[in-house]
């Protein structure tokens, strides 16, 4: 019986943490405003986590220069990442 | 001259080690799921502080842990339909066969047994296309991310949910057959004696 609690409150506890981190993930993703574990803010310009915006604010911002460069390689590197 | 045998089938021993495999993708695909679950957000041009916190590993290995684990799991899960075969084939033929569907005749451990793992093979089918979209259509290009029937964030949606309905269904699985595992590791290295000769 003990036992049973005990994977009942296991299987509730991972399902709870689980759907909790699926709500937030949702939220940042779609823009929409969730008040979690304050992440809050990190989601305000979804455009910002684009690597082509990040290269076109350079071409724009950098004249040519060094700081368009720059934030073009940035947004290289954040196209490897894979779906995250 | 003394010979020894497995105490198990090969066919038990070949699925326990299925089973091993399966939970260690299955724990690595999780722990990388649920930091990504709670920190969902990329490089925002500073403006998130949150990025590439380091939890055990970074994010950029978590995100190679995610990928790669997610792949070996659907190619184990592929191996796994044949070694099920039969069963798929039984169960198949009692619902959709000419005959009456007879699963209301199932005992309930049967039927809960035989929902579980339905819904856990639907769940694992979405969160596997997802995943396979998001493997052609990387992050970096969101904004510019073909649509394929549903557009970028349509798609991390689906697979967030459905990942995590999947790690959900895979644990009470895990817990409703954790009898059969804590059994068979009991015995899946113990060999018995069965003949002596001098």
């Amino acid at each position: 019986m003990l036992k049973k609690i005990a994977l009942g409150i296991v299987m509730v506890g991972v399902s709870g943490g689980l759907i909790y981190g699926a709500v937030n993930r949702t939220a940042a993703r779609t823009g929409t405003s969730f008040n979690g574990n304050g992440n809050s803010g990190s989601h305000r310009n979804q455009g910002w986590q684009d690597g082509e915006g990040i290269q076109a604010t350079g071409r724009q911002n950098g004249a040519g220069g060094n700081n368009g460069n720059g934030n073009g390689g940035r947004g290289r590197n954040i196209a490897e990442e894979s779906f995250t | 001259m003394s010979e020894y045998q497995y105490v198990l089938s090969a066919q038990t021993r070949q699925r326990y080690w299925l089973v091993t495999l399966l939970i260690v993708i299955g724990l690595a695909l999780t722990a990388s799921s649920v930091y990504f679950l709670y920190f969902p957000n990329g490089y925002q041009g500073g403006r998130n502080p949150d990025y590439n916190t380091s939890v055990l590993f970074n994010r950029t290995d978590w995100s190679q842990i995610h990928l790669w684990s997610g792949i070996a799991m659907i190619i184990i899960l592929l191996i796994h339909i044949p070694v099920h075969w039969k069963w798929i084939m039984d169960m198949g033929k009692r619902c959709f066969g000419k005959t009456e569907c007879k699963i209301g005749r199932l005992n309930p451990h049967a039927k809960f047994n035989l929902y579980l793992d339905a819904a856990a093979a639907a769940s694992f089918m979405l969160a596997a296309i997802s995943g396979i979209y998001f493997l052609f259509v990387p992050a970096g290009r969101q904004a510019s991310a073909p649509t394929f029937i549903f557009d970028y964030s349509a798609w991390d949606v689906i697979h967030t949910w459905s990942g995590v309905i999947m790690i959900i269904l895979s644990l009470a699985h895990f817990l409703y057959h954790h009898g059969w595992v804590m059994k068979v590791s009991k015995r899946v290295m113990k060999r018995e004696k069965v003949v002596e000769t001098v």
